[in-house]
């Protein structure tokens, strides 16, 4: 119940000030140009990476992004950026 | 594009990861700080790039999750490098190259002078290579600023020079004075004489009194105008008349006359081309000629001669020439003249010598010829008579 009311206190003020939300709550920021390449920072880890689908563990659940010829461009500890054909973006919480 | 020439420098290296959980490989290196990128999915593993520093570290989380890394390939220069350490002299040849390359064009292989209409330009270097300035000079050495000075210092005629390096070529430039005009003093009393023999024609005198009348005739040497000029004196009390020294100048023109003899030979050759030829080559280094082929077989040949130098660019002569020979044969064969061809030949020669030693102003008022069969040739004797200025100004004393 007190981790609630922290929690919107935290939101309200960061709404207040503008603050960038993706650092505040530590969420990832998920990039798209156009339906090729999707580079996504502050994310956790990848759990399956294949040509069809990729799964990456992040702070709000996990990302599925399902499309043809999928490859990882570059990774890094903070960001991760995924090239192909992207058909399908979803996230199970 | 940019990151890919980055990685090429620092060298990477394509592996192929094998294994149950890649994914956790995956994870376990970003985690690490190691950068990794460009993966793929084939159908038993991942292949991807990694740099050779980072290369190192996987091994350790490999062994950790389980995985199989095979080298597929490694890019990059340093392993170009590598592969080339044991190439010395190939490394001893490139830094050969640089350095004589350098070496080279810190010489002076062409010498280029501009502006000079007066001056000959053979002086000018012979000046030059007095003066340590020559063809194959080693730069840093030059003293162009003292060079310049005693350029200017010798050579009277220059006005402004500049010696500029272009690369192993320089360029002396100069400017070139206004002649000086020659100044007539008319204060001085002087006579006009005949320079040369010859018929007068006609007298125009501007000052003096003129001592000759047209048809007379004068030889060399003769008080053509005197300036001694007397006035005489009407007035009856003195009766001896004075006498006044004035600068003479008249412009006297005179017929005169010029012999030219020479023997034009009966017989002549003409030069009859074959279709053979020869080119030789030489090779001129640093000043020293190497030849390449030699021997000419023909009798009778002209020689034509070109000369090529090598240059990097415009402004980079090498010290290489090439000397190209060109031989042709030919067959003479002699003929005969006939009278008419003589008398052509002899008109043409008399016009030639006319144009080349007559003054300009001179004119040719009649050519006799006058032809005597000899042994093996014909005597040509040529009057010629010319109306030219015979007047020439000499100090009184």
């Amino acid at each position: 119940m007190k981790k609630v009311s922290k929690n919107n206190i935290k939101r309200k003020i960061t709404s207040m000030l503008e603050l960038p939300k993706e650092i505040v709550f530590n969420l990832p920021l998920i990039t798209i140009i156009g339906s090729e390449e999707i580079t996504i920072e502050n994310y956790k880890g990848i759990i399956e990476y294949n040509l069809e689908r990729i799964r990456i563990n992040t702070s709000c659940g996990i990302l599925k992004i399902e499309g043809k010829k999928l490859a990882l461009k570059q990774i890094t500890s903070e960001n991760i950026s995924v090239y192909g054909l992207i058909s399908n973006l979803e996230y199970i919480l | 594009m940019l990151l890919d020439i980055c990685n090429f420098f620092k060298g990477y290296i394509l592996i192929e990861v094998k294994g149950f959980s890649v994914e956790r490989f995956v994870n376990l290196a970003t985690y690490n700080n190691i950068f990794l990128w460009d993966l793929k999915r084939n159908n038993n593993g991942i292949v991807l790039k990694v740099s050779i520093k980072g290369f190192k570290l996987l091994k350790k989380y490999a062994r950790k999750t389980g995985c199989k890394i095979k080298i597929l390939n490694k890019n990059g220069l340093p392993f170009k490098i590598y592969r080339y350490k044991k190439r010395k002299i190939f490394a001893a040849g490139i830094i050969f190259f640089v350095v004589s390359l350098y070496l080279l064009s810190s010489f002076i292989w062409l010498i280029d002078i501009e502006g000079n209409e007066r001056i000959n330009s053979e002086d000018l270097l012979r000046f030059c290579e007095k003066q340590n300035f020559k063809f194959g000079s080693f730069k840093p050495r030059l003293n162009l600023k003292l060079l310049e000075k005693n350029l200017l210092n010798n050579f009277s005629d220059i006005s402004w020079i500049n010696i500029k390096i272009n690369g192993t070529r320089a360029i002396i430039q100069l400017k070139e004075t206004i002649p000086k005009q020659k100044i007539i003093d008319k204060s001085t009393p002087c006579n006009i004489i005949a320079k040369k023999d010859g018929l007068i024609l006609n007298v125009t005198a501007s000052s003096g009194m003129p001592k000759v009348k047209p048809k007379d005739v004068v030889k060399k040497g003769d008080i053509l105008v005197s300036g001694e000029v007397v006035i005489e004196n009407n007035n009856s009390e003195i009766n001896e008349p004075s006498v006044e020294y004035v600068h003479a100048d008249a412009e006297v023109k005179a017929k005169t006359y010029y012999q030219i003899n020479f023997k034009i030979p009966h017989e002549y050759t003409i030069k009859k081309y074959t279709s053979k030829f020869k080119k030789t080559y030489t090779f001129d280094l640093f000043g020293k000629k190497f030849n390449l082929f030699t021997g000419i077989k023909f009798a009778n040949y002209d020689k034509i001669s070109a000369v090529k130098q090598f240059s990097l660019t415009k402004n980079y002569p090498l010290p290489i020439k090439i000397f190209i020979n060109e031989y042709r044969e030919f067959i003479p064969i002699t003929k005969k003249r006939s009278l008419e061809q003589i008398k052509d030949l002899a008109d043409k020669i008399v016009t030639g010598r006319i144009i080349r030693e007559f003054d300009f102003d001179t004119d040719i008022y009649d050519k006799q010829f006058t032809f005597t069969n000899e042994k093996n040739s014909v005597y040509v004797k040529t009057l010629i008579t010319t109306v030219e200025r015979i007047d020439e100004q000499v100090k009184l004393e």
